[in-house]
């Protein structure tokens, strides 16, 4: 018979560990070098087959992508690079995530992307005594605070 | 817990400890049981050497040019014209090389007999590029980037240094 509580946390794989630093260059965003090789001409022919909303929201991410320092584009490749290998079900929580935190209003997202920062630079025992404090539960709402645990609960483990 | 090995119906367990995707509580009844089985313990010692050497292997770096001539030999092989696809297959492989240069002096020369004022074909844009994307997957990748910026979730991921991509 199998062990019960192995048998329970059989599906719950965490992320996987990021694996050394390799030479390889990011894989992921190479798209987006496709799109930025190309002429305006042959880039406003490519984006036409998208309706319009989708193509200015397609033109505006490429534009704000574009506009960020190179070595920020190149940090940000390799987190979609280590984001992708992720499992499916893990990247959907992610994405899940994300769309529950642009519901929130603009102030108390500039207010939940600080608690980002802080949570990111806390150890989880830390992470974990922060999100049970009383200042806590006094700055945010019911619903911000169980996104930020939520959000924690994803954070990659420490290396 | 049964053993892995022998029930191989938790084989998979012993392949994602060692491939260090299990989480900490599983992982840890499996060393548990680890413990007890020279099995187990041989397998997973394997495993871990085989990880191991693969975590010391360094690939080449790839060259900053690479994926300019790389898109380059792509485009010229989509450009290549219908007879060249046709005849390419049956000329000898010794040959192939000196086959363009061949065609090319053909039609030079056949440019200057005729003194046709009709340009040589060469494609006038990118149009195959324009086409082929995959504009879903433009939208998921800048999407994404998007998401990974705001949340900030994989801080911890930083760039080294610039690499050719």
């Amino acid at each position: 018979m199998v062990c019960p509580s192995l048998a329970q946390s059989r599906r719950a794989v965490a992320p996987p560990r990021p694996p050394a630093a390799k030479v390889f260059g990011p894989r992921a965003g190479r798209v987006l070098d496709r799109l930025n090789r190309m002429t305006p001409e042959e880039r406003r022919r490519t984006l036409q087959n998208l309706p319009p909303d989708r193509r200015q929201r397609v033109e505006e991410q490429l534009e704000r992508y574009n506009r960020l320092p190179a070595q920020e584009q190149q940090r940000l490749r390799l987190q979609l690079d280590r984001f992708r290998d992720w499992p499916p079900e893990q990247q959907e929580a992610v994405r899940r995530l994300f769309r529950r935190f642009n519901a929130f209003p603009e102030d108390r997202r500039a207010l939940l992307k600080e608690e980002f920062r802080a949570l990111n630079d806390l150890e989880p025992a830390d992470r974990r005594a922060r999100i049970n404090s009383d200042e806590f539960r006094s700055r945010y709402t019911l619903a911000e605070q169980q996104f930020l645990q939520d959000y924690a609960s994803l954070l990659l483990p420490q290396e | 817990m049964e053993c892995p090995i022998q029930s191989r119906e938790n084989a998979d367990l012993l392949l994602a400890y060692c491939a260090r995707k299990l989480e900490p509580r599983t992982a840890a009844i499996l060393e548990r049981h680890m413990e007890s089985c020279p099995d187990c313990r041989a397998f997973g010692d394997e495993q871990r050497s085989v990880w191991a050497a693969l975590d010391r292997w360094d690939a080449q770096p790839v060259s900053p040019v690479f994926d300019r001539r790389l898109y380059q030999r792509l485009e010229a092989e989509e450009h290549r014209g219908w007879w060249d696809r046709a005849v390419r297959p049956w000329l000898p492989r010794a040959w192939r090389p000196a086959f363009p240069l061949a065609a090319a002096s053909v039609l030079v020369a056949a440019v200057l007999l005729f003194r046709s004022p009709a340009p040589v074909g060469f494609p006038e844009t990118n149009q195959a590029e324009a086409v082929d994307m995959d504009l879903e997957r433009v939208e998921r990748t800048l999407d994404d980037l998007e998401m990974l910026r705001q949340l900030n979730l994989m801080a911890r991921v930083e760039a080294p240094s610039l690499q050719p991509m």
